[in-house]
């Protein structure tokens, strides 16, 4: 009898069959799983994820089956957390488009996948870090609904800190 | 006949309650009475209640004369019809609210929710546009007051709204299509009631920009944008109002640690302070972690900052770091006096670090007014004469009154560190009593039973020697302590201290970087390897110290008696020579790397920089790491050979791979983790071939380093 799967069933209805191994990357489901099934997985398991979209739900199966095997800091060390850099295969795995890249880590922040959501927020960070104001509204194509002396207010209100 | 605000008050409060329980019918019927109540007051009466009951003029500057309550009351009929999703009743009490109370945010914020609710965007634009016209004119042409937090809550919503409709035009053109973010946004931005929301789907498809704020929720921003400095953060604020508004609501990316820049002016502080209370308004949250002041332009500024900081009610502070030139304790002191001893915004700080432009005195003060200090830093950084600020000094009872109340003992304190300008140290004889106040060490009278870190630089401890003894055997927890320059203490008389007092503490970390070295210690008096206190020590810094080749072994193997150390510092040692090439240049004795390692066996670091080593030391050393460690077993992972400037790269190749009789190449040969060599000029293609050959994974080579000579100044005094 092959070993018994995970289904993870996507907002629209389309089911993923996975290792058990792989879905409990996902500290939520791996609770779900505890829970229902103390004695272990007898037979296939589904998993309905509302929220998830299945092009989402895929790229996040798939991050979870590559890293399956990865050990992460403990989700309390905020220091190690923050301080890790982006893993080089993550960098390129979340070459995505914006929208994308958001519904990865609103994914990953859903099912509880901390070192997949500190990936991509990174990767956000980096977009950010470094750019003047008007780079970043043409980065994410924002308009600026400042008048020019709310401009000038903000401005005088944030010329204080140390650069660092 | 009487208005009776009380009842009035009390029916609503119970119509409110009704509302609160999701009686929603009865709430309403209740509000109708009241309403009908207030509204049967001729216009005659209203006046006189408005001025005799709440204390108004007779009549409002806008809109038509009516009971005071009437607008509450018809906002909260709107909300509780809301709730029973009758949004045209709804939004005709709506309008009623701005109707009788033109000058309300309320009836604005109320109408243009609904508005929203019902699909019709632009409607609610207007009428936010128009609140916000008619209350900005009246604040400035009347000078009317209101309600901060909802005119800003008006403010906002109405950027955010024609933001989102301003991208819906553009978006009109464009193909993709997501509904859900801009809905989630409004949701965020206006006070709907979570529980009525889902029961209005959108129909109209949109399409948003890639903007961050707009898909993710106030955690994950948080989450992004922790990963900047707060320089960048206060930049992003620029980007729009969406961003502006959420950046401010998250309390612990803008003011969880303020750090301020140097050479900072009054009213650039005052602009990040308005900043902080705008933050800490939003979010409720009242607490800075540390708030992070250097130079500042000048002493005035300064005062006026630091009046700010005690006075403003509105945050509070867990630490206060401070280092400028024009500060003093006695400044504080000073306006502490002015701001009447109000002290509540940092009686609860955890953290303080200052630094002083003179001596600190009357230090008990800071302990009295402080009750829970964990970490205590202070820092002499210049040696001004103290008059001047002596001058700043109240002359009142309270403060005659404050300084004679001394503690006996601070509990919370657990890291003590009292660092004096080295320069008012001077070799004088006899001091006067001014003078000594210069150079005595704080808080020796004081208890502190948990501190666990004590840090001493540059006092004078003549004469103090058995208060000092005291001070220290009250401590049971002491893991560090770091005592550098300070007159009157060297290793020998620690070591008697700490053999007769027995105290119960066992330290982990050891620095005692003695000051006067005019005569080499042999540490013949101490005949007892036994301090238990120092016994199992596992760093130990030694730096400059007066300790022979005797001196040295025999406090190592008290440091090294429970075979713990790993960390030795003993550089720049001035009665202890290295076996190297100069023969004849000194008849002193030569210690060899053997006599150390073969004690403290079980080393990691090593230094021993400012020493008289040459490349045939290196040799030695080599011999020496060998015949303790061998090749694969050794222990130690870092050695610091800086400014030892007769070692040259072939030394450098020696120590790891020398061969007297053997010049084929073998893979015999130990590794270290990383080599310090700063203070030394040496081919960059030597270090790279250290690495090369694999003997060491990370080289230091500083040539420009200047040596840490200076007590004080460049260990623990920073630049300003």
């Amino acid at each position: 009898m092959p070993e018994p799967k995970v289904i993870i069933i996507s907002s629209d209805d389309e089911k993923f069959p996975v290792d058990v191994k792989v879905a409990e990357k996902s500290i939520l489901m791996k609770k779900m799983i505890e829970d229902l099934n103390p004695d272990g997985l007898e037979e296939d398991f589904e998993i309905p994820t509302p929220n998830v979209r299945s092009t989402v739900l895929a790229k996040v199966i798939e991050w979870c089956t590559h890293h399956r095997n990865t050990v992460f800091p403990d989700d309390d060390d905020e220091d190690a957390r923050k301080s890790a850099p982006v893993d080089e295969w993550d960098k390129n795995f979340l070459k995505v488009d914006q929208e994308m890249l958001y519904e990865i880590i609103l994914a990953a922040n859903y099912l509880n996948i901390r070192p997949l959501m500190d990936s991509g927020c990174k990767i956000v960070a980096e977009m950010i870090r470094g750019k003047s104001p008007e780079e970043l509204r043409r980065t994410f194509n924002i308009v600026n609904d400042f008048s020019p002396e709310e401009e000038a207010a903000i401005r005088r209100e944030n010329e204080w800190a140390e650069d660092r | 006949m009487s208005g009776s605000k009380h009842k009035i008050d009390e029916t609503i409060q119970q119509a409110i309650s009704l509302f609160k329980d999701g009686k929603f019918i009865e709430a309403l019927s209740v509000y109708n009475r009241i309403e009908k109540y207030c509204k049967h007051f001729s216009e005659e009466e209203l006046r006189r209640i408005r001025i005799k009951e709440f204390g108004l003029t007779a009549e409002p500057i806008l809109g038509p004369v009516v009971h005071p309550r009437i607008g509450s009351i018809l906002d909260q009929k709107a909300a509780t019809y809301e709730k029973l999703k009758e949004y045209q009743l709804a939004l005709f009490n709506g309008r009623q609210v701005i109707k009788y109370e033109p000058l309300s945010c309320k009836g604005y914020l109320r109408t243009s929710k609904i508005l929203v609710k019902l699909g019709h965007e632009d409607e609610a634009l207007k009428c936010l546009q128009r609140g916000c016209y008619t209350i900005d004119r009246s604040v400035s042409k009347f000078g009317i007051e209101v309600p901060q937090n909802l005119y800003r809550n008006m403010k906002s919503q109405l950027r955010s709204l024609s933001h989102s409709l301003k991208m819906e035009k553009e978006k009109a053109s464009l193909e993709k299509a997501t509904s859900i973010s801009l809905e989630r946004r409004l949701d965020e931005m206006l006070p709907i009631e979570q529980a009525s929301r889902s029961s209005q789907p959108r129909s109209k498809k949109r399409k948003i920009s890639t903007d961050p704020f707009l898909y993710l929720p106030l955690e994950l921003i948080e989450q992004i944008f922790k990963h900047l400095p707060l320089v960048q953060i206060l930049r992003c604020l620029l980007v729009s109002s969406t961003w502006y508004n959420s950046l401010i609501r998250i309390p612990r990316l803008l003011v969880s640690n303020v750090y301020f820049r140097s050479n900072l002016n009054f009213s650039d502080f005052n602009n990040a302070f308005n900043l902080i209370r705008k933050v800490t308004n939003q979010t409720g949250s009242k607490s800075v972690d540390i708030i992070r002041l250097r130079s500042t332009a000048n002493s005035n500024h300064l005062g006026r900052i630091i009046e700010v900081l005690l006075q403003d009610q509105n945050v509070r502070y867990k630490g206060f770091d401070i280092l400028n030139k024009h500060f003093s304790w006695e400044l504080m002191v000073h306006k502490l006096y002015k701001s009447n001893w109000r002290f509540s915004n940092f009686s609860n700080s955890r953290y303080w670090r200052m630094g002083l432009n003179s001596s600190f005195k009357y230090e008990h003060l800071l302990l009295k007014l402080a009750r829970e200090l964990k970490q205590l830093e202070v820092i002499v950084l210049d040696c001004q004469s103290s008059d001047k600020n002596r001058s700043l000094l109240p002359n009142n009872s309270k403060f005659h009154e404050l300084v004679k109340q001394k503690a006996t003992s601070y509990e919370s304190m657990e890291t003590l560190t009292l660092v004096n300008h080295p320069k008012f140290l001077r070799d004088s004889v006899s001091p006067n009593e001014d003078e000594d106040m210069h150079i005595r060490p704080p808080f020796l009278d004081i208890k502190f039973p948990n501190l666990t870190s004590l840090t001493v630089v540059s006092y004078d401890f003549t004469n103090r020697q058995s208060q000092f003894q005291d001070f220290l055997a009250s401590i049971k927890y002491l893991r560090e302590i770091y005592l550098e320059n300070n007159a009157s203490i060297s290793i020998k008389h620690f070591l008697q201290d700490l053999i007769s007092t027995k105290p119960r503490f066992r330290l982990q970390k050891l620095v005692l970087r003695e000051r006067d070295i005019s005569r080499p210690t042999h540490l013949n008096e101490i005949s007892d390897f036994l301090i238990p206190a120092i016994n199992s020590v596992s760093y130990v810094d030694i730096y400059s110290s007066s300790l022979t080749i005797k001196g040295l072994m025999k406090f190592l193997q008290i440091v090294n008696y429970g075979n713990n150390l790993k960390y030795l510092n003993i550089g720049n040692s001035n009665y202890i020579y290295f076996k190297n090439d100069r023969i004849g240049m000194s008849f002193a004795p030569k210690i060899s790397l053997y006599q150390i390692i073969s004690i403290a066996n079980k080393l990691e670091e090593l230094h021993v920089h400012e020493m008289e080593l040459d490349n045939s030391s290196m040799k030695f050393f080599h011999d020496d790491i060998k015949s303790v460690w061998g090749t694969t077993q050794t222990p130690l992972k870092l050695l610091n050979l800086s400014f030892c400037r007769n070692v040259e790269g072939i030394g450098l190749m020696n120590l790891f791979a020398f061969k007297y009789n053997n010049r084929t190449e073998s893979n015999d040969h130990f590794k270290l983790d990383s080599l310090i060599l700063d203070g030394i000029e040496l081919n960059v293609d030597t270090l790279k071939l250290l690495k090369k050959k694999g003997y060491v994974n990370k080289v230091q080579n500083d040539p420009m380093k200047t040596k840490w000579k200076q007590y004080g100044v460049n260990t623990l005094v920073p630049d300003i």
